[in-house]
């Protein structure tokens, strides 16, 4: 008896000291999507060990020497404040136009805050199901213009509390005096969306997105999944990735877009033309345009603050995969190999975006009636990119979240999600106070 | 109970394992020296608060001189004002390094400091026959701040503006702009100022960020200054360099790297560091004062002087200096950042 005792003792201690001696902590099984490679480094051999105010500006890891240098000498493209021109090729910016450079809304390359000159308005005339262009304006309206020129309208923006969230109301006034009535005209607000790790979303094989498209909900688990189909800039039809409508199908396209519509520059048509669509001379030279385009390429995404290792994680990870966020925020995707890739960086990695950027019905609560030329639903949204996440309000402070910031905090987020996400909503609300905590606290570390 | 004995030997070696474990783990050591909490409210209250404050206090004495160049354009008006732009644009230059928070993102670098200057709209702004505050406020931030007053009391660039040259639209535009930018300089302070101000709310109640900040803060302004401001310059001519109309580049250049030392060592980076890697944080400090005396003998209006080989060859040893603190800088954040 006293031998077994013993024994016991001795089995107790040595099993005790080993676990806690090898770190065993008793951690809860990581999901299987957890388990594909190092969730810590989000954009692979090209994240960014920086979760400074400067984390989403910073060039990616991973750069040869010449790509480092090119990113370098691009930058300033991103930054450059865009003024009307006396004597040049173009007539520079405007004469209307929402910002006039790409900096002044991608704030430090994160999001912008809903206020004028980091934002703007998606409109669309409402009968029709916001499918067509508000006649004068179109399906953008630039609030502001150069001197000496009235903008499309001015805005007047008033938030709108209920029950613990804010909904805009949004005033727009023609500059001679009438208002573009929300009975007839709808408005979207949309924030800059963040610089993050846009080259690698471009790098993933169409096929592997589309293989978690679902658009009739065959497999019956209530998430759809639509691919958007644009013409990119050359004119192939490809799958639309950026945007907050998955409009745009490479980071060329989307910036050319952004240049026109958003500062009232004109791009050139291709490398052999100084001249743009218009038959005018370009503002914005074939250069400049792949200028900026390499210089966003190149941004990788930051590491996230903890290991992959750690318990925050884990159970953060487990709540993620409980709630069945990962439906649509598919966790990690593997670029493919391309041999002309502006990066070699770019090729075959493992990156963690949270995005199957394809769109989704978000329900009512996020429908604002604008359905951007037919190509989407006025409530489908693109599944926003979850990387960096954490870092939005670190690096601008006052940022919120969703396509109009409208979202405080990323609970606020959570909360507006409807639709095809409403029942993880409502999962979601039901949970425990502790598990609240560790999913918002994992999300806080992306 | 007989489970509960059999069980015994197991819970006790439980806690006998756990008590010895615990008194084996390493303890976190206590705080000693230099803390992230002591740089970071250092940074705020002796760094960035007082910059703020003489930013505030010249623009205003700049906005008083330039209320009474308007009531009274004299030669020796105009140039008092001058010399209060020049002065003011100190206070401004140093601050490069902390732009970070509400410079940014509520657009206080832009509207003090927007480059280049939208010559077209001002000129066309200026020409019609009166100037009024509507029409100031039609102007984009290229038309206002530091560079949009320094547009009309210096000229640009070609003629020598003399007091009389002045037309009532333009110190009609002196007037409200001079206002405008003390009005902008009071606010970028109430922003860092006060428990919900940046200072307090953000930098101060995250400290473990501000040690990344300052780094790349100082990394950030010391890559602008020897690749853009001076870099661009020597690629391109005077007409892209910023306050080229005064001839101020050269003291702009001397304030951003009199910012970087101050970031350095008045927030108490400097000697956190050196109790993290002294070897490092002294090579980082020696060559910063290098940079700065070799600043500080740039010849006085460098934009006119850019085609001097002499000037040349200063530039080019400047810049080669600003890089190797901006090597040691990024060497400094891999190891402690």
């Amino acid at each position: 008896m006293k031998k077994r005792a013993q024994s016991s003792y001795l089995l107790g201690f040595l099993v005790l000291l080993l676990s806690v001696g090898l770190g065993i902590n008793f951690n809860l099984e990581r999901p299987v999507w957890a388990r594909a490679g190092d969730p810590q480094r989000s954009a692979g051999v090209m994240t960014v060990f920086n979760r400074a105010f400067t984390a989403f500006a910073t060039p990616a890891e991973g750069l040869s020497q010449a790509e480092f240098d090119r990113h370098v000498e691009t930058d300033p493209l991103f930054d450059q404040s865009h003024i009307p021109l006396a004597g040049h090729v173009g007539a520079g910016l405007g004469p209307t136009h929402n910002a006039k450079s790409c900096a002044s809304c991608h704030v430090l390359n994160g999001r912008g805050r809903p206020i004028a000159g980091q934002s703007l308005f998606r409109v669309a005339m409402r009968e029709g199901g916001g499918t067509q262009p508000v006649p004068g304006i179109g399906f953008q309206l630039q609030d502001q213009a150069i001197y000496g020129h009235s903008p499309e309208a001015t805005v007047e923006r008033v938030w709108l509390e209920e029950n613990g969230l804010r909904r805009l109301q949004a005033r727009l006034t023609k500059p001679d005096g009438n208002e573009l009535g929300s009975e007839a005209v709808s408005r979207s607000l949309r924030i800059a969306p963040p610089m993050v790790g846009l080259g690698l979303l471009e790098a993933i094989p169409e096929k592997d997105l589309l293989a978690n498209a679902d658009p009739d909900d065959r497999d019956g688990d209530g998430i759809s999944g639509r691919p958007v189909w644009v013409n990119d800039h050359d004119g192939q039809r490809r799958l639309g990735r950026f945007g907050w409508k998955a409009l745009s199908a490479s980071v060329l396209q989307q910036s050319a877009v952004a240049y026109r519509d958003d500062m009232g520059l004109t791009t050139a048509t291709g490398p052999e033309s100084s001249m743009a669509d218009d038959g005018l001379p370009a503002d914005i030279s074939w250069d400049e345009l792949e200028g900026v385009t390499y210089y966003t390429q190149t941004l990788g995404a930051p590491a996230t603050a903890e290991k992959a290792k750690s318990s925050l994680v884990a159970h953060g990870e487990r709540v993620f995969d409980q709630l069945q966020c990962v439906s649509c925020h598919v966790a990690t995707h593997r670029t493919g190999m391309n041999p002309d890739a502006v990066a070699q960086a770019l090729n075959e990695q493992t990156i963690w975006p949270y995005s199957d950027l394809l769109v989704h019905d978000m329900g009512p609560g996020l429908d604002d009636g604008v359905a951007e030329e037919g190509l989407s639903l006025s409530s489908e949204w693109r599944t926003a990119p979850l990387w960096g996440l954490g870092m939005a309000q670190r690096v601008n402070r006052k940022v919120g979240f969703l396509h109009d910031g409208r979202a405080r905090t990323i609970e606020e987020a959570i909360l507006w999600h409807g639709g095809e996400a409403d029942q993880s909503r409502k999962n979601f609300e039901r949970l425990s106070r502790k598990k609240k905590h560790q999913l918002l606290a994992w999300l806080d570390q992306l | 109970m007989n489970r509960i004995t059999r069980f015994a030997p197991l819970l006790g070696a439980a806690a006998l394992s756990v008590t010895m474990t615990a008194a084996c783990t390493p303890q976190e050591p206590k705080a000693e020296g230099t803390t992230e909490q002591d740089v970071s409210t250092s940074l705020v209250n002796d760094v960035v608060l007082p910059s703020y404050r003489k930013l505030a206090d010249s623009s205003e004495k700049l906005n008083q001189s330039l209320q009474v160049l308007v009531e009274d354009p004299t030669s020796e008006n105009l140039e008092a004002a001058r010399n209060e732009w020049k002065d003011s644009r100190k206070t401004w230059e140093v601050t490069e390094t902390w732009a970070y928070g509400p410079a940014e993102t509520e657009g206080f670098d832009p509207k003090l400091d927007d480059w280049p200057v939208s010559d077209k709209e001002l000129a066309e702004a200026l020409s019609e026959k009166d100037f009024t505050q509507e029409k100031f406020d039609a102007l984009d931030t290229t038309g206002r701040g530091f560079h949009g007053i320094e547009y009309v009391l210096f000229g640009d660039g070609e003629a020598p503006v003399e007091a009389g040259d002045l037309t009532t639209q333009q110190l009609a535009y002196l007037k409200i702009a001079g206002a405008n930018l003390q009005n902008d300089s009071q606010k970028l302070l109430a922003a860092w100022s006060g428990p919900d101000g940046f200072g307090k709310a953000d930098v101060e109640a995250d400290p473990a960020k501000t040690i990344n900040d300052i780094l790349e803060g100082m990394s950030g302004c010391l890559d602008e200054v020897a690749n853009t401001k001076l870099g661009e310059a020597l690629t391109n001519g005077k007409g892209v360099l910023e306050s080229t109309f005064s001839g101020n580049t050269g003291a702009d250049v001397l304030s951003n790297l009199k910012g970087v030392q101050i970031a350095w060592e008045k927030s108490k980076m400097q000697e956190f560091a050196q109790e993290k890697d002294a070897e490092l944080a002294n090579q980082l400090t020696d060559e910063l004062n290098t940079a700065i005396m070799q600043a500080k003998d740039l010849p006085a209006r460098l934009n006119d002087k850019l085609d001097d080989d002499n000037t040349k060859e200063q530039i080019n040893k400047l810049m080669a200096a600003i890089t190797k603190v901006f090597d040691t800088t990024e060497a400094l954040k891999a190891k402690i950042g």
